[in-house]
């Protein structure tokens, strides 16, 4: 594959810099502005708090998601990201360690250039973990593009989704990769799923680095020693 | 802007017929030739009615008609508990909502319910409330929706909704009087016609009635009625014609 | 042991309502699902295509008690200043109080949006147009056709993707618009209805859902009752070439990539099935 195939200087498996502040927002519990370069989501993680009554749920939190896109008022689209979210959501929390609460989560996307989805869910894992939830697992979510030629683009930018033969969107929790968040659309054979499934897989290993790096260099500022992973 | 749904453009209108077409329009031959209607009925006939109760699994009671072309889901969910800020009420209370499809006439009909539809709810409230035993059941609401697939011809629609919601009711086991049998009537170029397809309501001069019968009971519960009519006829037609849906509701109960 | 039934006997339809996934768990140990399908069966699907005369183009679907009527009317409006060639697709789905108990009066509710969304991408996405948009041109910059797909559920029990992507294709196949021109002259659109002609269409698109049982189990088109007991669901929509036009995993639990490919793998047999299904239904 040539060094920089695409307009930004990329190659095509090189994601952009990610960028992550914790702790943004004084009044959530939990809050982190995510972002693959321009890319901007920012995240806020309220809970587990007293639920309405007839919100409750007895073996269980209640979970509340709400998305607001960069511009605009929230459309249908914003639905399909508040289901994404709720999947992640349950898929990480230990939702039934907090019967009869409610668990808040509300993401304001700040710039939308492309891997809008990547980029929300990713602010959401990051956010449930700064709440101090306890997590089973924080899923990382990683997009690729084909273009019309066949190549797959690793974190396409807005321009280049545009022109995209087919998206995919994958999220996965660490062990075993084992997804817990497909959407992919577009048109496209089976093999070239599974490349992609590749693809991203290799992604969102690195989004988990970047996690931990983030993570561990939190914990330093506030006084913690941080040993090193074996 | 209606941001729950998937956005077309600002305004779309429907296209112009062609100048011919208008031309052909203008010239409608007389609604009945021979005896005969356009669709070969007879002036005292109505369309073939095709019924099923049951169809959706998902509510109380259900029923499915059609009327020609006319289509016509209902569906009746409860009695169920009054909500607390609907407050207390002695009798039970009817519902409904009835609502055209977006396709289900010749243009496209807004999503969200328009005056006229809230009126057809209404008119069909007035028409089945006095078949109920409401004062049987205090502090219920039974909701009935009526969905219309098809619209061939708005009266007609409207009394195969009437029909069609008793049935349901009745297949819900609601406890009734008696069921109430609605038929649609019109007056084409001093003509007396029994439900009146599209075709036939598009004529100038058109009047209409709907009537909502018991028969059993010989009590009429609802009369809509717009337009001149020569009532002695009008009523004893009107009348004939739901005693033969009845009959047909009869025989589908068996 | 005595054999009359006493009034505080658990039965099984008691247990059904209290424990509803110890029931499933039970019922699924013997190898068969509570409607008595094998996991890979799907319900009696039956699609009529046609059956609408107000509408440009119809179809009724059924799967198992699941009942969706789409209805296309065709529409004339200006196009967007930056695609001023194209038509428009406006696909919307309404899961009213009709159907069933679950859905409130009102604006569409989450689920009927989700789904509304998901056929919208279905076009929208890359080269896998279902609709060609470009031949929805009258007269470029001035006029362009709108073809709304509205989908209404009549009954709703589980599944309502795959029935309302199976409904949107069969009458969008069934679709027949007149042929219109601008009259220059006086700027408006005019349209010869007894001159129709069909849309040009992409390959046909069919969707097979399945649902993914505690992490192992692969149930195929899960009813309304299996729904919330499916820790997630995998959505696929092949199209005539044997290419994907969209794959969506939802729901909280995990699933493997062999997972995924197991649900491909099955729905190209559902597919044929179907394909067949809506070739045979149209009644012109």
């Amino acid at each position: 594959m040539s060094g920089s195939s695409r307009a930004d200087g990329r190659t095509a498996t090189q994601l952009r810099p990610m960028s992550a502040s914790q702790g943004v927002l004084a009044r959530a519990d939990g809050a982190v502005r995510f972002g693959f370069g321009d890319a901007l989501a920012i995240c806020s993680v309220n809970g587990p708090m007293e639920a309405k009554l007839k919100e409750e749920q007895l073996d269980r939190a209640t979970i509340e998601v709400q998305y607001r896109p960069a511009t605009g008022v929230p459309g249908v689209r914003a639905r399909v990201m508040e289901a994404a979210i709720r999947d992640i959501v349950e898929a990480s929390v230990l939702a039934n360690h907090h019967p009869r609460t409610l668990v808040q989560v509300t993401v304001q996307h700040l710039n939308e250039a492309g891997s809008a989805m990547a980029t929300t869910l990713n602010a959401v894992a990051m956010a449930l973990l700064n709440a101090g939830l306890p997590l089973r697992s924080m899923p990382a979510t990683t997009t690729c593009a084909i273009t019309a030629d066949g190549e797959l683009l690793i974190d396409p930018t807005a321009e280049e989704e545009a022109v995209a033969a087919s998206i995919h969107t994958m999220a996965f929790v660490q062990e075993q990769h084992q997804l817990v968040y497909i959407e992919s659309t577009g048109h496209y054979t089976e093999e070239q799923l599974a490349a992609c499934h590749e693809l991203c897989r290799a992604g969102a290993d690195k989004v988990y680095a970047f996690y931990r790096v983030a993570l561990e260099k939190k914990l330093a500022e506030e006084g913690f020693v941080v040993e090193a992973a074996a | 802007m209606d941001r729950r749904r998937v956005q077309g453009p600002e305004t779309s209108v429907v296209p112009l017929p062609t100048q011919e077409a208008l031309a052909k329009r203008a010239a409608l031959p007389a609604p009945v030739q021979d005896g005969k209607r356009a669709d070969g009925r007879g002036p005292e006939d109505i369309r073939p009615i095709f019924l099923r109760t049951g169809l959706i699994s998902q509510a109380s009671g259900s029923a499915y008609i059609e009327l020609g072309q006319t289509k016509v889901a209902c569906a009746v969910y409860g009695p169920r508990q009054l909500k607390k800020q609907q407050g207390f009420s002695e009798q039970g209370r009817l519902y409904c909502e009835f609502k055209f499809a977006t396709f289900a006439c010749k243009k496209r009909r807004h999503p969200i319910r328009d005056p006229q539809e809230k009126e057809f709810s209404q008119i069909i409230v007035q028409a089945l409330a006095p078949s109920i035993r409401l004062d049987r059941l205090p502090k219920s609401v039974i909701d009935l929706y009526v969905t219309v697939i098809e619209n061939d011809g708005t009266a007609s629609c409207l009394a195969a909704a009437i029909t069609a919601a008793s049935v349901a009711l009745a297949d819900a086991g609601v406890e009734m009087l008696d069921l109430v049998a609605a038929t649609s009537l019109g007056y084409v170029h001093q003509q007396l016609l029994v439900d009146c397809s599209a075709a036939e309501e598009a004529y100038q001069q058109h009047t209409d009635l709907i009537l909502a019968y018991m028969p059993s009971l010989g009590q009429v519960t609802h009369l809509l009625h717009r337009g001149p009519v020569d009532w002695p006829p009008m009523a004893a037609v009107g009348g004939a014609c739901c005693v033969h849906v009845y009959l047909l509701l009869m025989m589908h109960a068996q | 042991m005595t054999t009359s039934v006493s009034p505080y006997a658990f039965t099984a339809e008691t247990f059904k309502r209290v424990q509803p996934e110890e029931y499933y768990r039970k019922i699924l140990e013997q190898d068969v699902r509570p409607d008595g399908r094998a996991f890979d069966a799907c319900r009696t699907t039956i699609v009529n295509a046609g059956c609408i005369g107000t509408a440009e183009g119809s179809a009724v679907v059924r799967i198992g008690d699941t009942t969706v009527v789409c209805g296309i009317k065709a529409e004339v409006a200006e196009p967007t200043l930056d695609q001023p060639q194209q038509g428009y697709f406006v696909p919307n789905v309404e899961l009213g109080p009709l159907c069933s108990a679950r859905f409130r009066p009102g604006p569409p509710g989450d689920l009927a949006q989700l789904v509304s969304e998901r056929l919208r991408s279905l076009l929208y996405v890359g080269s896998s147009k279902v609709v060609v948009l470009e031949d929805l041109c009258i007269e470029p910059e001035q006029a362009v056709w709108v073809i709304y797909a509205d989908l209404t559920c009549l009954n709703y029990d589980g599944n309502i993707l795959d029935a309302c992507v199976l409904a949107l294709s069969a009458a969008l196949k069934d679709t027949r618009i007149p042929r219109a021109s601008l009259d220059v002259d006086e700027g408006i659109v005019r349209a010869d209805e007894q001159a129709t002609q069909p849309l040009t269409l992409r390959p046909f698109i069919f969707a097979a859902t399945y649902g993914i049982y505690e992490g192992r189990l692969l149930l195929a088109d899960p009813n309304a009752s299996e729904e919330p007991l499916m820790a997630s669901q995998v959505t696929v929509c092949l199209m005539e070439d044997g290419q994907l036009a969209a794959l969506w995993k939802s729901g909280g639990g995990l699933c493997s990539m062999e997972q995924v490919q197991q649900c491909i793998a099955q729905a190209r047999k559902r597919y044929t099935e179907l394909a067949s299904l809506v070739s045979s239904s149209s009644s012109n």
